[in-house]
């Protein structure tokens, strides 16, 4: 047992200050996801492919001389050439114009039916949560009620009730797609509120309104973000099932899924009529997917190496 | 546990109740009626046809006179299909489409496990993007665009399988594919997520620590743990696939329930509709029942006690 | 560092901004000083596209602004019949082979007439033709109420429909019409086989035959039962049930003489009985049968219909088994052709009272008398017809099976054809090019609908006959049918279609077009004249 020379082993001190320094760099909690999401590269690719849709979106439009719901009855069923870059759909009109005026419609409708969603689950499952007792009692057996409630029934009739347009389509979804989000928040509320730093803010008088916003909302944000990026294609795809069924915007507006239901009955001999659109809401819904998982990780804390 | 089944019946009871009531309401707003043809039909035949279904009575009373049916377990004629009991419209055509979405499910949740394990193992790595890519692509196009596409290309160019119909094995491939791989998505996400969950838990660094073989590790204590959360979500799921079988039925011609959810509400056939959604309400009812009740049983950590403030 | 932050407020801000800017669409400006006017359509494809076609051609040609206003099925026929609509587009098909089906629809009151037409010479016009018995007249007196109509402007023609199909070509002899049951195969044959397949499209809602209104019922049980008579490939009555009859000179009374070796499918004979119980059924108010107006032609029945008069006193009556005896109200010279529809078709009294509230729910809740028999009834999924051996003319039926599909989708229809699951498929405009494409010969026929601007005459716009001349004359017809419809339709410039016999011939043919298409000139006219009575300027 005397192997080990006594010269190997020397004192390094007690130096006070060193041991109080932090190794890995200072990030927030924002920044340190920033940079895990940067490491993803799907995950980036995804962003800049919606940052690119949105653009078009914009942008696109005005690109062409035609207007979305120009006809032309000689270039019916025209396919994409240098005057119509998409081609031309069943009454003559640009395509290339439709599919971006139809990517504000689309993109619209999945951004704000995503809104209400999570504004409305918030604030719902945030009270439920953090009150509890009988409040949360009542406020969950009506979320349990929406929950049992057939969605596609109550959208369609809702959808025939109200007049046809973007507005009713957005109320239509947001009826009871905030159920999920709700439900979500209030598990959160539930766990966050017996921590120590809520229980330190109710100690100091902080009101109920301020613990919510100012301690718990700041936690669950991750979360929500995450949960927009799946709501939005979801909004987006409900829309193109309703277009499918006959129900949808105004006409002539376009959205993604009328030109693509319009386009699924020309496929074998226009197949333009389909792809443009098809493409459009798969390569949306792709990133918006693959962004929000690569968000999940990167917001996740447990994930952080 | 007794005692909350048994309240949960009653709010589950209470919610076909409201569901019932709140749906009677907005489908009595809905325009249209459901006698009016294609020919217009005289002011005086109009009348008799109404009279005879009740629908000249005002809507509060129709209301007491429905729910009075209801609690017989009477759900009615059909006001289109003029000679058939929404009742057996349900019980015909419900078998079809549970069929065809067990099927689909059956699918999504082989597959969709499966992509699921492969992309949490290779974490980050190529494979799980792979993986991750396939599941996304069925969640990312429409069902009636795959339903279509696959219809034209795999049935009328390859004549792989039949086109319409419900008859053979054969017949139920496309469709179910087709109605399965939005699930299969779902399905392998929650699996990845929840399998990265637990392969962070201290538990598996333990085992692995212990020298045990990454198989045995990921088999053992993942897949097991993992598995939990991914149950939970499969009774909305189920309720959800059998709902979503109308675009599927309608393009290859399959005689399930589905195609009744949108034409009941299309031709104002009211009985049909609130027998449909009540009978889709139960079963989302029943599905959220059974699975917080598995919920308890599987995971111990929950009980399913009435909590006191 | 905040850039991930930022980089994800800017994708929202833009998506946010985006939404902002862009929720008022850009619209050319026009100079019209009419309001916005609304079209009626319902949700099906078709009809939205349509609508979209003139909507594109009023804004192009008058400046004029359209907003499209679309509804379930249900609802626009619903919103047509209570006038809670400005224009819409529809069609009607005959009941029967006489210009009548159509010209009586826009009596003052009249229960078709939706748009709210009065007009006390057109309705004159109307009665002296029904009441005269003699064919020439008849067609003189609708030809010139067709003329009042159409420069009264009631209603805005624009097509008379035609269909394309295809078909195996070993199929021979199926008949396609304006009447039901079309397709009819009655005549049909198959080579090397006696089993055919075709789409019947969705579940026949009601197989009874007084109380149906639907054509896919029509259609199967025009192949399952037999009036009186029935109709020939041109349309005209031949022999069915009765094996001839005679009308009186007034054109009032009718004796029909039944065949004594028909027989029902359970053995019984059909007998005279058997059309007086179902006509009277028909007609009987607590059967509420939608399609009861077609009986109207006979005495009392429309007043027994109302309650005010006995079932006794309606104009029908069974003189012995062979012998029917009908007293019509007014003289209708196609009343022949009339009994070959599927409202007059008989029931046995006996063999209703034993099936009772169950009648026509299933394939053995029926008896049959016509050439096939309904064998398997798969409800949503498909029919199959059996050969009737005991029909009286079962040596001429050559098919042994038809078998009907229910594919509601047009294009999995056309997919079940082209893979061999069906005989026999209607053609869209639009999937012509493939159908080419795959070699098969496109056939045509005349489905006998007429296609209209509906205009509400009560619409404070539309009440100004000057606007919807403007909106009838601007419409490109010849365009509209080549381009958007892409099927053999014909451009319609009268309401009554071609298909519709006349003095000798076709009636749209001897009396010709009634105005011009695509007249802008006269519609530029029409439009500032209508603005200016309207004190729009």
């Amino acid at each position: 047992m005397s192997a080990i020379e006594l010269e190997k082993f020397k004192p390094i001190g007690m130096d006070i200050e060193d041991s109080e320094r932090i190794t890995r760099p200072s990030l927030t909690y924002w920044q340190d996801a920033w940079r895990r999401l940067k490491m993803n590269k799907l995950a980036m690719v995804s962003l800049y492919v919606l940052i690119g849709i949105v653009i078009m979106a914009i942008i696109g439009p005005y690109l062409r001389p035609y207007t979305f719901d120009e006809q032309d009855y000689m270039e019916i069923f025209s396919p994409p050439s240098k005057d119509h870059w998409f081609g031309t759909d069943d009454l003559g009109r640009d395509l290339f114009v439709r599919v971006w005026m139809g990517a504000r419609v689309s993109l619209r409708i999945g951004f704000f039916a995503a809104l209400i969603d999570i504004v409305v689950g918030m604030i719902y499952g945030g009270i439920s949560g953090y009150f509890g007792g009988r409040t949360d009692d009542i406020m969950m057996r009506i979320v349990d009620i929406l929950y049992g409630i057939p969605y596609m029934i109550i959208v369609i009739l809702l959808m025939i009730l109200m007049e046809p347009g973007e507005l009713t389509l957005i109320i239509a979804m947001s009826i009871t797609g905030w159920v999920g989000t709700a439900r979500l928040v209030r598990g959160q509320v539930l766990q966050l509120k017996n921590q120590e730093f809520v229980l330190a803010a109710k100690t100091l008088g902080a009101s109920p309104w301020r613990i919510i916003t100012k301690h718990m909302f700041p936690n669950i944000l991750g979360i929500m973000i995450v949960q927009m990026t799946m709501d939005i294609p979801g909004a987006i795809f409900s829309e193109a099932f309703l277009s499918y069924i006959g129900l949808g915007i105004k006409l002539p507006n376009a959205s993604w899924g009328s030109l693509a239901s319009d386009g699924i009955k020309q496929v074998v001999e226009r197949p333009w009529m389909l792809i443009f659109p098809a493409v459009m809401i798969s390569l949306t819904m792709l990133s918006f997917n693959i962004l929000g998982d690569g968000l999940r990780d990167a917001l996740d804390p447990k994930l952080r190496n | 546990m007794g005692r909350y089944i048994g309240k949960r019946f009653l709010h589950s009871i209470f919610t076909l109740f409201i569901i019932a009531t709140v749906t009677f309401i907005l489908m009595n707003l809905m325009p249209g009626k459901p006698f009016t043809g294609e020919k217009p039909i005289p002011e005086e035949i109009r009348k008799n046809m109404e009279a005879k279904y009740g629908l000249d009575k005002p809507i509060h009373e129709r209301y007491v006179i429905y729910m009075k049916n209801l609690l017989r377990g009477d759900l009615g004629m059909s006001m289109v299909h003029k000679h058939r009991s929404v009742g057996s419209i349900i019980k015909e055509r419900f078998p079809i489409s549970a069929s065809l979405g067990l099927r689909a499910l059956s699918f999504a949740l082989i597959a969709g496990l499966f992509l699921g394990i492969i992309a949490a193992v290779n974490h980050g790595k190529t494979w799980d993007y792979v993986s991750m890519i396939i599941a996304v692509i069925g969640v990312s196009v429409p069902s009636f665009i795959i339903g279509g596409l696959l219809q034209y290309f795999v049935g009328v160019k390859l004549r792989l399988f039949p086109v319409t119909g419900w008859e053979s094995f054969k017949h139920t491939v496309i469709p179910s594919f087709a109605l399965g791989l939005g699930t299969l998505a779902v399905m392998a996400r929650m699996m990845r997520t929840s399998m990265l969950d637990v392969l962070n838990q201290d538990y598996i660094k333990t085992a692995k620590a212990k020298g045990l073989p990454r198989r045995a590790v990921v088999w053992r204590h993942g897949i097991r743990n993992a598995i939990l959360p991914v149950v939970t979500i499969l009774g909305p799921l189920v309720a959800g696939i059998t709902t979503g079988t109308f675009v599927v039925e309608n393009i290859f011609a399959i005689p399930g329930l589905g195609q009744f959810l949108v034409s009941s509400v299309n031709q104002n056939d009211y009985t049909l509709i609130m027998g449909l959604t009540l009978f889709y309400s139960l079963i989302l009812v029943t599905m959220n029942f059974i699975v917080d009740i598995l919920y308890g049983i599987v995971d111990p950590r929950i009980t399913l006690v009435e909590r006191k403030e | 560092m905040k850039r991930g932050k930022k980089l994800i407020t800017l994708l929202l801000a833009t998506v946010l901004l985006a939404s902002v800017a862009f929720t008022g669409c850009s619209d050319k400006g026009s100079a019209s000083k009419l309001p916005t006017l609304k079209i009626l359509t319902d949700d099906s494809d078709t009809a939205k596209r349509y609508a979209q076609a003139f909507q594109g051609m009023w804004q192009k040609e008058l400046g004029i602004k359209v907003e499209i206003d679309s509804t379930t099925f249900k609802d626009r026929l619903q919103r047509t019949q209570e006038g809670d609509f400005q224009i819409v587009m529809a069609g009607w098909g005959p009941d029967y082979n006489d210009p009548m089906t159509f010209m009586d629809m826009w009596v003052t009151d009249g229960p078709f007439n939706e748009g709210g037409y009065a007009n006390p010479e057109y309705d004159e016009l109307i009665a002296k033709a029904k009441a005269s018995p003699d064919n020439d007249e008849r067609m003189d007196l609708m030809a010139q109420a067709e003329k009042i109509l159409i420069e009264d402007m009631a209603i805005g023609p624009i097509y008379f429909r035609y269909r394309d199909y295809i078909k195996n070509p070993k199929l021979q002899g199926e008949v396609r019409r304006a009447f039901a049951p079309d397709p009819d195969f009655y005549w049909a044959s198959i080579e090397d086989g006696d089993s055919i397949t075709f789409n019947i499209g969705t579940e026949p809602p009601d197989m009874d035959p007084q109380t149906t209104t639907d054509t896919v019922s029509f259609q199967l049980l025009g192949h399952t039962f037999e009036g009186l008579t029935r109709l020939d490939q041109e349309g005209k009555a031949m022999p069915g049930m009765a094996k001839d009859w005679e009308v009186s000179d007034d054109g009032l009374e009718w004796t029909f003489n039944l065949r004594d070796d028909a027989k029902w499918s359970d053995g019984k004979p059909v007998t005279a009985h058997d059309f007086e119980y179902a006509w009277k059924r028909a007609l009987d108010p607590e059967l509420a049968s939608q399609y009861a107006y077609i009986l109207y032609y006979i005495e009392n029945a429309e007043e027994y219909y109302n309650g005010e008069a006995s079932v006794d006193d309606v104009g029908v009556e069974a003189v012995d088994d062979t012998t029917l005896k009908v007293r019509l109200a007014l003289p209708a010279p196609f009343f022949d052709t009339l009994v070959a529809f599927g409202t007059f078709m008989p029931l046995n009294e006996e063999y209703h009272k034993s099936v009772g509230d169950k009648y026509a729910s299933e394939a053995d809740k029926m008896i049959y008398n016509g050439p096939f028999v309904m064998t398997t009834w798969d409800h949503d999924s498909k029919v199959v017809l059996k050969k009737n051996p005991d029909y009286w003319n079962a040596d001429e039926i050559k098919l042994e099976t038809i078998e009907g599909l229910m594919i509601k989708d047009a294009n999995s229809a056309l997919n079940e054809f082209l893979t061999g699951g069906l005989d026999i498929v209607g053609v869209r405009g639009d999937q012509k090019e493939q159908v080419k494409k795959e070699g098969y010969e496109l056939l045509h026929y005349a489905d006998g609908s007429s296609w209209y601007f509906l205009f509400n005459l009560e619409d404070e716009i539309l009440a100004n006959e000057n606007i919807r001349k403007a909106l009838t004359y601007s419409i490109n017809r010849q365009a509209f049918v080549e381009k958007i419809l892409q099927d053999d339709s014909k451009v319609g410039l009268g309401f009554v279609p071609p298909v519709m016999p006349g003095k000798s011939g076709s009636f749209r043919e001897e009396v010709g077009d009634l105005f011009q298409d695509y007249d802008i000139k006269t519609a530029k006219k029409c439009l500032e004249k209508g603005i200016e009575e309207l004190g729009l300027e």
